[in-house]
């Protein structure tokens, strides 16, 4: 059986960074649903830290806001040879967050996970606070319900 | 010398955050060199502020990814001082284990994916994956995920931990757990012993630099001190009031940073694992000396390269600890316990540790209610800036004849070599459609 990791990333301090891991909490609130073959791992600010977890699954989902030019509260599923970093090409940090770059190294030392998914959110505010935008907290079940169905589909097929 | 130079890195590479280095050299004479921090101040405090009591370990594990069992020991233990909670004696050996595996988890990731490629000159982590040193960096990858799993077991996750709490543990790991944990610290250190061997033959060592500076962290009589010790200097010696620790750190705003500095007897001081090093050599354990030895690493070292040889001895003592703290455990038949009563009251407490980038403080002080009223963190990265501007005013005389691109990447590398974590926090992906 294909074992699948769901990896929530973000910084709950930084209001919409931390759409990822509130999106994590609220899965797990409902993990009755899903299968045993799938784990939710909160991956916390991310980065390379979390790259010896890849190998443990044939497919990982990561979850985490992204800035890909939409209007906030927008949201995407893509996969990582789908888009380009347009972050500073800043090597690793210790908890740099770029992840397509953990994801690279990941592919160049072992042969799993095959597949990794990313379910980006386009956040409208990442200053130090607490709360998520407004706008966020509207689309807050609308983003979850498409993230469940997803990643039920994925485990399917 | 007579030589023009002009270097303004912005955002060095390899290091978490924002930081500049600006050199200007105008015939032979330094007109400007600083290290410059222009990351936004993040408040931390200010969002402690009107929390409960038990709301502050959560909130601060959040500060940083890599230190957030440190961050949340600090925490309790400052919660704990305030409210005069007492912790067993299980729960002081499991707290020390869980601040083992972060250290690892920290110093593996800045050692084997930052600082090596430094050494082998490859400029990043990446041509390792490809070159004919892949074996190295998987051995990295496997004592990454030693002091994940390790932290995992203990705190009830890699990173953020949810299982610690006032006075005790929400949960502690099983009899079962503990042995395989044990089977897996033992083949740890095999494989930290080989890793040490393979980068001391591969490369040619760090630049040979010295300033003598000031030392802080803390130390302790029974133990290499992490978890808990007295602040220690290596100019002035113990200092024993905890709860006045701002008469020892000085903490101040200089005009090129939004970072705070900090001094003590000198102009600056450092700390993390070469002043823990420094201040404590002779309580590392065996294979901790052995590392250090293979490096010639002995104290006093006022080279701050060898900060990076310091976290590789460090990370081999934590395993050695590790393999203790786990026979404690299992002799004393480890059990879930029930954390006492927690009488709320008004009060100040202050929570000192050792995380990997050195000494961290925590400082609450509550109301009646048990809510925070005001709060300190004190970071271990914001203590070492002002030591890394001096290490810069001494170095760049030295190197001045060097290339500019040499200049360049020696400055950049003893940035690197303090492990500095400038900001934990903002991380949202920037992408673009292919």
């Amino acid at each position: 059986m294909k074992k699948i990791g769901v990896i929530g990333i973000g910084n709950t301090l930084r209001a919409d960074d931390g759409i990822g891991i509130l999106l994590l909490e609220k899965i797990i609130e409902r993990k009755k649903e899903f299968s045993k073959n799938i784990d939710f791992i909160d991956g916390g600010t991310g980065g390379i830290s979390i790259l010896p977890i890849f190998s443990n699954y044939d497919i990982i989902v990561i979850v985490d806001a992204v800035h890909f030019g939409e209007k906030p509260g927008e949201f995407k599923w893509f996969k990582p040879n789908d888009v380009k970093s347009e972050k500073l090409p800043l090597e690793f940090t210790t908890h740099d967050n770029d992840f397509l770059k953990v994801i690279k190294l990941s592919k160049s030392i072992s042969k799993k996970p095959k597949t990794f998914f990313i379910f980006g959110i386009q956040p409208a505010d990442t200053s130090m606070r607490k709360n998520l935008s407004k706008i966020l907290k509207q689309n807050l079940n609308l983003i979850l319900d498409n993230l469940i169905e997803k990643i039920k589909s994925i485990d399917e097929d | 010398m007579s030589k023009n130079v002009n270097i303004n890195v912005q955002h060095v590479t390899r290091v978490e955050g924002h930081g500049n280095i600006v050199l200007d050299v105008k015939k032979g004479e330094i007109k400007k060199l600083e290290w410059q921090i222009s990351e936004a101040p993040r408040f931390f405090e200010a969002m402690l502020r009107g929390r409960r009591y038990d709301e502050l370990r959560s909130i601060t594990s959040r500060i940083c990814g890599i230190c957030s069992i440190g961050h949340s020991l600090a925490s309790l233990k400052a919660t704990e001082d305030a409210l005069d909670v007492k912790i067993s004696e299980q729960t002081n050996v499991l707290r020390r284990l869980a601040i083992n595996g972060e250290n690892m988890q920290s110093h593996i990731l800045h050692v084997g994916y930052l600082a090596f490629p430094d050494l082998l000159k490859l400029g990043s982590v990446f041509p390792l994956a490809d070159s004919k040193n892949k074996d190295a960096l998987l051995k990295v990858v496997k004592l990454h995920r030693l002091a994940n799993w390790m932290s995992d077991l203990v705190c009830g996750r890699t990173t953020h931990p949810i299982r610690l709490s006032i006075g005790g543990f929400s949960m502690v790991p099983t009899e079962k757990q503990l042995l395989e944990l044990k089977k897996e610290l033992k083949d740890g250190l095999k494989t930290t012993k080989e890793l040490a061997n393979f980068i001391k033959n591969k490369t040619d060592g760090f630049p040979d630099f010295k300033r003598e500076t000031e030392y802080i962290g803390l130390s302790s009589k029974k133990e290499y001190a992490f978890y808990d010790g007295d602040i220690n200097s290596t100019d002035t010696g113990i200092f024993k009031d905890y709860k006045n620790y701002t008469e020892m750190i000085d903490e101040y705003f200089v005009p090129q940073s939004t970072a705070l500095h900090a001094k003590h007897a000198r102009e600056s001081y450092m700390v993390g694992a070469l002043a823990r090093f420094n201040l404590n050599s002779k309580q590392l354990s065996k294979a901790g000396k052995e590392v250090a030895d293979l490096f010639n690493l002995k104290a006093i070292n006022y080279n701050p390269f060898m900060n990076n040889i310091a976290q590789l001895a460090e990370y081999v003592h934590n395993v050695e600890n590790s393999l203790e703290l786990v026979d404690i455990l299992l002799d004393k038949k480890i059990k879930d316990e029930q954390p006492g009563k927690i009488k709320i009251k008004k009060g100040r407490g202050v929570g000192i540790c050792e995380v990997p980038r050195g000494m961290l403080i925590h400082d609450y002080t509550l109301n009646d209610k048990g809510r925070c009223e005001k709060a300190n963190c004190v970071i271990p990265t914001n203590q070492n800036h002002a030591n890394i501007q001096k290490d810069m005013e001494e170095f760049v005389p030295q190197i001045i004849e060097k290339p500019k691109k040499e200049i360049e990447l020696n400055l950049e590398m003893l940035v690197r070599a303090y492990d500095p974590c400038i900001s934990c926090s903002t991380h949202y992906l920037d992408v673009k459609f292919v």
